[in-house]
């Protein structure tokens, strides 16, 4: 029995000397402040490509933004300002950069015309296949010219395009030097030092670990912001991949520097003076109604029915409390973006009830949007309290995506986001007035508003800022008259650093080149 | 007779795992194209044009008739070649190569532990319980197990978190960035089997205790750890070791929910990345990592059972 109890006891003791040695372990924090040379992140997923034209996921953007400059970046207002531009004209079909001499590669290439026309001329070739040619460069054909005599790059485009110089300064359209454009298979993979212009290099890709970027020693052409950018940039960023349901533990004990937080786990961090929070945008949220022939809000009247009883701050509390609510489709730093109140329907449930009693309606919603989909539920809800007799599905994004587009026979109304990487207004009204997905637009409810369309397709091919903005005050007070959809709230992503490390938010982007230590 | 009879459990033990593995491969063939959804339209992205997403339809093969498709994959298979990720275009292979580590270790380490902890606590337990005597920790023994049965794992995770990475800080909340970052999710995947197999232990040891040969052990005043530890456990390694091995294959299998609230890097995480993102190949790469792990498991103990204990050669357990 001794021999039995002596077991017991000495087994006990080495679990707790194991326990207490690991626990003498430190957890490995970075000491926050002044001395520090890493800042370490947190992403998503892996990236799918370190090529910009290639991107298409919000890590992929991350990295394309650290790795690559382009010719035109944003100010903190949202205002474009230098990148390796110094300025630009631009007219309706053409579009003039004057380049900023002295910017090299990662290789030490300078950075001249000729690289950022072959660059351009890459990004605007079909056979690129990239999902961002016509969002920068309109529908038409692009023809990318350098002069290096004159230090310049023209680009022609055969239909107007007036939101080229937006696109210009979205990661996607970061400036890849030769030595990527030689060989593309190393630019995807993000293994030629030699592709870069920005001012970090992918130094380590860990496959669904962590991405490692160190800050080129030859780099100096951070953008001139209205205001400072105060603190030292980080010699090393390290981006563990995967973490963010434990991204909040890991700020709150110090594993993790920066890093975008849900918006459900921000009380976490609202009594500690050791984190800052801010907040970027990245798109929009509104309701899209499916305008197709024997689909319930084909009829204008129900459409302002189910607008009269949704309540959109309401709606926005519960999808993103972070969000500004708006009155189309962007926010105070959206070039041209109405901010009338007047233009949306006021409540009235009980006008909607008459209207909408007994109607069927199908709504097809992303669980992603508000937490386990509560925003469809939330629509769901008001319009069964109307009297509609509402079927709701919520879906993940894959399938939800593929029944919007593909099968638009299938649902009556949706929530939709936007990845709005433009910022401008085009992004998000094109997909619900002007030409139809299925006949080469991007407008995927069969609307039919000409007048709006019209101003759309004006507003685009503008020669002059005033003129787009007058076309595109029509195509928003058109569309909005007819309640063609119903403007919610801002997409925003909440990004909480510790004491110590700051970033900005560069026309309320995300934007991690100005993440700094100090 | 006895080669003859070694003989025949070697071929049934082949035609099994031939068996498995085939109906494994056209299991995971069939279950992607049961999640919902058009891959193309996923992998194309929302901004995809029809074109485009037709175009990136060829480029995947998915416009191919589906016997085209499942040949595609089964010959691959059979060369080892798991076709490229749809969403990074890595291959599948190298991806699961970079994961697999993360998820065996934390498997490996977790088995190791609930092993030695759960001989360790079954057998005192049983001991300490024998004939009646301190029946409040035969009592204690089955409720606390009893609890660690019914929390769910990711309870489990969370409770460990909270504990030692938030509050006291000293221990890694989420990565694997360190040796020490395997303590909460190796604690947290093996502490319901610690609870299950303790139980097992603590049963089959009161039973073998009051066995002739440990009455002579004990007669012989044997001390009290070399009667359990030399006599008692080899007693005790049939139940076991069967149980282990399919505790083992739950822990890969059931390493998703660890790796989720822990940040691991390993396989489980990145299957439900690869169903989000329809990443076929991923996905079928990844099930039937596991799965075959599964299988090859279930049958090495089968192996080893009949080693141990040559009787099981003729029992239902082997001959399946």
């Amino acid at each position: 029995m001794v021999g039995l109890k002596r077991f017991a006891i000495v087994t006990c003791a080495s679990v707790t000397t194991g326990a207490l040695m690991i626990s003498g372990c430190t957890t490995g924090g970075n000491a926050a402040g002044q001395g520090v040379d890493t800042i370490r992140g947190a992403w998503m997923e892996d990236p799918t490509t370190f090529d910009p034209a290639l991107s298409e996921t919000t890590d992929d953007y991350r990295a394309m933004r650290l790795a690559y400059d382009t010719v035109i970046r944003r100010d903190l207002d949202g205002d474009l300002i230098p990148g390796i531009a110094k300025s630009w004209e631009q007219s309706a079909d053409q579009v003039t950069l004057t380049i900023d001499q002295g910017h090299v590669c990662g290789d030490g290439t300078p950075i001249t015309p000729e690289t950022v026309a072959h660059s351009l001329s890459y990004l605007a070739d079909p056979e690129t296949e990239s999902l961002h040619t016509t969002g920068i460069f309109g529908y038409g054909d692009v023809k990318v010219s350098p002069d290096n005599a004159a230090g310049t790059v023209t680009i022609d485009l055969s239909e107007p395009h007036s939101e080229v110089l937006p696109g210009l300064a979205m990661p996607q359209a970061g400036i890849v030097c030769p030595a990527g454009l030689d060989d593309k298979e190393a630019l995807a993979e993000g293994s030629e030092p030699g592709a870069f212009s920005g001012p970090y290099a992918l130094t380590d890709a860990d496959s669904g670990v962590r991405y490692t970027f160190e800050l080129r020693d030859d780099y100096d052409d951070w953008p001139e912001y209205s205001e400072p950018n105060e603190g030292t940039p980080a010699r090393i960023l390290e981006f563990v991949v995967g973490a963010d349901d434990a991204v909040a533990n890991q700020l709150l004990t110090g594993e993790v520097d920066v890093a975008p937080v849900d918006s459900e786990e921000l009380s976490r961090f609202g009594g500690e003076d050791s984190f800052d929070v801010v907040t970027a945008v990245t798109g929009e949220y509104y309701i899209m109604f499916n305008h197709n022939e024997g689909h319930p809000f084909a009829d204008e009247t129900a459409r302002r029915a189910a607008a009269q009883v949704i309540d959109r701050t309401a709606l926005r509390d519960v999808i993103d409390p972070e969000g500004d609510v708006i009155q189309t489709l962007g926010d105070e730093n959206t070039k041209c973006a109405v901010d009338d109140e007047s233009l949306m329907v006021d409540q009235d449930p009980e006008a909607a009830a008459k209207v909408l009693d007994g109607v069927s309606v199908r709504i097809v919603g992303a669980n992603a949007i508000g937490q386990n989909g509560g925003g469809s539920i939330y629509i769901q809800e008001r319009l069964a309290n109307a009297g509609a007799d509402v079927d709701l599905t919520n879906t993940d994004i894959g399938s939800w995506v593929a029944q919007v587009y593909d099968e638009p026979d299938t649902w009556d109304i949706t929530l939709y986001a936007t990845v709005n990487n433009l910022g401008t207004l085009s992004w998000g009204l094109s997909t619900v007035i002007g030409d139809w997905y299925s006949e080469g637009g991007r407008n995927v409810t069969f609307s039919e508003n000409s007048t709006a369309s019209e101003a759309l397709a004006g507003a685009l091919s503008a020669g002059s800022e005033d003129e787009m903005c007058d076309e595109y005050t029509q195509a928003q007070e058109a569309a909005l008259g007819s309640t063609d959809f119903i403007p919610v709230s801002m997409v925003t992503q909440s990004i909480v650093s510790r004491g110590g490390f700051s970033v900005m938010t560069p026309g309320g982007r995300e934007d991690y080149t100005t993440l700094r230590v100090g | 007779m006895i080669a003859n009879e070694w003989t025949v459990f070697a071929m049934r033990k082949a035609a099994e795992l031939i068996a498995a593995f085939f109906a494994l491969i056209i299991l995971t063939f069939a279950i992607v194209h049961l999640i919902p959804g058009d891959a193309a339209r996923v992998v194309a992205g929302i901004d995809a044009t029809p074109d485009q997403v037709a175009q990136t339809r060829t480029d995947l093969g998915l416009d191919q008739p589906i016997l085209t498709q499942f040949w595609s994959y089964f010959s691959g298979v059979l060369t080892g070649d798991l076709g490229d990720s749809f969403r990074t275009h890595q291959p599948v292979v190298d991806a699961i190569a970079s994961r697999l580590p993360f998820t065996l270790s934390i498997a490996a380490l977790g088995i190791v532990i609930t092993l030695v902890v759960s001989l360790a606590l079954g057998l005192t337990v049983a001991g300490l319980t024998r004939g009646n005597r301190n029946q409040w920790l035969d009592t204690a023994f089955g409720w606390s197990t009893a609890v660690v049965l019914a929390l769910p794992v990711y309870v489990i995770g969370a409770i460990l978190i909270v504990v030692f990475a938030v509050s006291l800080g000293v221990l890694p909340a989420a990565g694997a960035s360190s040796l020490v970052s395997y303590v909460l999710p190796t604690l947290a995947i093996a502490s319901g089997p610690i609870a299950s197999m303790s139980r097992l232990v603590r049963r089959e040891a009161a039973v073998v205790l009051e066995q002739d040969y440990m009455r002579t052990a004990r007669g012989w005043r044997i001390s009290r750890l070399r009667q359990h530890v030399k006599h008692a456990t080899p007693n005790l390694l049939s139940s076991t070791l069967t149980l282990s091995g399919l505790i083992l294959a739950s822990m890969i299998g059931g390493a998703i929910i660890v790796e989720a609230v822990f940040a691991w890097p390993g396989l489980g995480r990145a299957v439900v990345d690869s169903i989000i993102d329809r990443d076929y190949p991923l996905t079928r790469g990844i099930i039937l990592t596991i799965g075959g792990i599964a299988i090859v498991l279930n049958i090495a103990i089968d192996i080893v059972l009949a080693i141990v204990d040559p009787r099981t050669l003729h029992s239902g357990k082997v001959l399946v």
